[in-house]
């Protein structure tokens, strides 16, 4: 019987412990949860309008809108993005068009109506200001998670919502120099995976940029797709500012590949 | 001095704008109705409606009714040290008002016009003129786009030196600092059709013909006039691919040529008669553009196939290949540089200089210099740099190019700062630097500062 006991009681030490590895497997690492981040907010298609508001240090403020088009391709990572600019009158007619990538550098594309001509972009440069706001091109597009090592430094609560911290470093020299960061930060939703916060440091470790996302909404509910319908980003050296409002969305509503063309980009 | 302004020329304008209205007017219950029934049945409009959200009110201006309905424009005025006319005329002001009225009309048919009324010197002897630019109708229909009107067609990969770019003109003689600002259009007909999203073959009809304004040669001692191609017909066929990873294109045109031929039609005293006559060229070309990592690489080819099969007559220009290769690259930073070759090679050259008559031998030497057909072979460098600062507030831009052979060139520096949304300010300058026997060398006079401001409505 004694026997039996310490048998019994090996046996549930041992169930035990493989319950608890098994917990701590099912635990997500930080990678994990930036994969569900990248792409908590690719909607199936979408269509949008956006006012952007830059204000400089001494708050004056310039104003860009533009009409835009996303449509996710066949393998449900990357997107298609057109980007027409409505106002201001220098820049309106200026149409964008950038098709992801995520086994190579993105394409891009611009039309220039004083040029009358769609012309290729390089596009490896990620940390390029994005039409002169406070996000760059990588910000935008977002920065792929496999060119980043993730590690989970705490949690913290915004608006209300429980927040992973998570400390991003890029995993070689060029990745930091084509995005412009040495570290990124990030606070993102525990049970949504959105982001809430985030912070950039440039390539001397200062603190670089600050973000808000906020007015976040699901807005693809069959797919569980969430998006930030207001985006804050602070220059914290120059004091330069940008928000990012999104005036109207419609997801899901069928937008065709025609958007995506060097076609519809040339229609002014 | 006051400006003189072009009272007729804003008259055409204005009619132009109500007529658009009128056809805008006939046109909103059905675009309201089709619109209100599928949103997505062709595109949504380029100009939706304006819905902010809370917490933002944007300003209204009094131009934004204007601007809804799709017309914008700018006020410009500017200082340059000198003209693009190849005189010794110096300190001139400019004014112009630019207006576009750019409107879809219905689902898949928009028009499109754009055009200017200026005055090229405020301060002297007033050189007002008006250019409709561009005034066309668009439909799309499933694959098919149809361009109907008076339109600029802008061809080729490469940086500003396009060999296949032989459609529609440009006014060397107008005074903008952005250089592309310098094209016009032509009444043409283009239709297109598209394979898939990254295919295309366009044709083109264009009944008219309208060649490159360039300055007067200004040569004592020969006095020129002009004669345009009448019953002008001329024909375009390209093959475009544009979206994979390489974009290219394929094309063809047999028209006239945009550069006169310089020919020799009497004499009057000591003077030379000279007649700038446009002849007809086929050219055959082919571009491609890609991308391989932080380079982007551009090449464009054309052969161009003069009247002058044979190379015999030294007043009309002969077949030649003219090709340029392009590499940019993109430092980061908001800064960019772009260098580019090219090259030219005249077929059956021969040297205009040797010719046994006087007036022969200067006018064929001019017009060789006039089409690059001085040389057999004629090799050149262009440079471009760019950056841009303040969040693209403030941009730079330091242009060059020269001729390797003959040691011609020219130097643009260009800065452009945004004060606000609706007002820039641009100045720079052109140097142009060279011998007489160099095309650089014969615009010496138009070196110049420039300044300009522009207000955006």
């Amino acid at each position: 019987m004694r026997i039996f006991n310490q048998t019994l009681l090996l046996f549930g030490a041992i169930v035990l412990a493989l319950l608890g590895q098994a917990r701590l497997a099912h635990a997500e690492t930080a990678a994990e949860i930036m994969s569900k981040n990248f792409v908590i907010s690719k909607v199936s298609d979408s269509t949008s309008e956006t006012t952007m508001i830059l204000t400089n240090k001494s708050g004056k403020e310039r104003v860009r809108k533009t009409f835009g088009t996303t449509k996710l391709q066949d393998n449900g990572i990357d997107n298609m993005r057109m980007t027409r600019f409505l106002e201001p009158t220098d820049v309106r007619g200026v149409v964008s068009l950038l098709v992801e990538q995520s086994k190579k550098d993105d394409d891009i594309w611009l039309y220039l109506p004083s040029l009358k001509k769609v012309r290729r972009l390089v596009s490896s440069n990620k940390k390029d200001s994005f039409v002169g706001t406070d996000f760059s091109y990588g910000d935008v597009i977002g920065h792929k998670v496999n060119e980043w090592e993730h590690v989970i430094v705490g949690e913290e609560e915004i608006d209300g919502f429980m927040c992973h911290i998570i400390e991003s470093t890029p995993v070689d020299e060029t990745v930091a120099r084509n995005t412009g960061y040495s570290k990124r930060v990030g606070w993102i939703q525990k049970d949504n995976y959105v982001s809430r916060k985030a912070e950039m440091y440039n390539l001397s470790g200062a603190l670089y940029k600050r973000m808000q996302f906020s007015k976040i909404e699901l807005v693809e509910p069959d797919r569980n797709k969430w998006t930030a319908k207001e985006l804050r980003a602070q220059n914290m050296i120059t004091g330069h500012s940008t928000v990012i409002i999104v005036d109207k969305l419609e997801v899901g509503v069928g937008v065709k590949d025609s958007f995506f063309t060097t076609r519809y980009m040339e229609s002014e | 001095m006051i400006p003189v302004i072009n009272i007729a020329a804003i008259g055409r304008l204005l009619k132009l704008g109500v007529a658009f209205l009128v056809l805008l007017s006939l046109h909103t219950q059905t675009v309201k109705a089709q619109e209100e029934a599928d949103p997505y049945t062709d595109e949504p409009s380029l100009f939706p409606d304006d819905v902010l959200s809370e917490g933002y009110e944007p300003e209204t201006y009094w131009h934004t009714g204007l601007n809804n309905f799709g017309l914008t424009g700018s006020f410009r005025t500017g200082f340059w040290s000198s003209n693009r006319l190849n005189d010794k005329e110096q300190d001139i002001g400019t004014g112009s008002i630019w207006l576009k009225l750019d409107k879809r009309i219905m689902s898949g048919v928009s028009v499109y016009t754009e055009g200017y009324v200026r005055d090229q010197n405020l301060f002297g002897t007033s050189e007002e003129f008006d250019r409709i630019k561009e005034m066309y109708v668009h439909v799309r229909k499933g694959d098919w786009d149809y361009r109907v009107g008076r339109q600029i067609i802008a061809w080729g990969r490469t940086d500003r030196l396009n060999p296949t770019d032989n459609l529609t003109p440009r006014d060397f003689t107008l005074m903008s600092p952005e250089i592309d600002e310098d094209r016009f259009g032509t009444e043409a007909i283009k239709i297109s059709r598209v394979f898939g999203m990254y295919s295309s073959l366009t044709g083109i009809w264009i009944p008219n013909f309208r060649p490159n304004e360039l300055p007067p040669a200004n040569i004592a001692g020969l006095q020129f006039s002009e004669v345009e191609p009448g019953g002008s017909n001329q024909y375009a066929l390209k093959f475009d691919r544009s979206g994979s990873d390489i974009d290219w294109s394929l094309s063809y045109f047999t028209g006239f040529d945009l550069n006169a031929d310089l020919s020799i039609v009497g004499q009057s005293g000591a003077d030379v008669l000279v007649q700038k006559q446009y002849n007809r060229v086929k050219i055959m070309g082919t571009d491609l553009a890609t991308i391989v990592g932080a380079n982007r690489y551009a090449l464009e080819v054309a052969y161009t196939r003069s009247e002058d099969e044979s190379g015999i007559d030294p007043l009309t220009k002969n077949s030649f290949f003219h090709s340029v290769l392009g590499i940019e690259r993109d430092f980061g930073d908001n800064l960019s540089g772009i260098m580019q070759l090219f090259y030219r090679y005249v077929e059956d050259h021969q040297d205009p200089r040797v010719l046994a008559n006087a007036g022969q031998r200067a006018v064929a030497s001019l017009n060789a210099l006039a089409n690059h057909q001085l040389d057999e072979d004629e090799y050149g460098l262009s440079v471009r740099i760019g950056k841009k600062w303040w969040n693209e507030t403030l941009e730079g831009e330091l242009s060059g190019s020269t001729l390797l052979e003959r040691h011609g060139s020219l130097i643009r520096p260009k800065l452009t700062y945004s004060i606000s949304d609706h007002l820039k300010a641009t100045v720079g300058g052109e140097y142009f630097d060279g011998g007489p026997d160099t095309l650089f060398g014969l615009q010496k006079n138009n070196r110049t500062f420039f300044s300009e401001i522009r207000y955006f409505f």
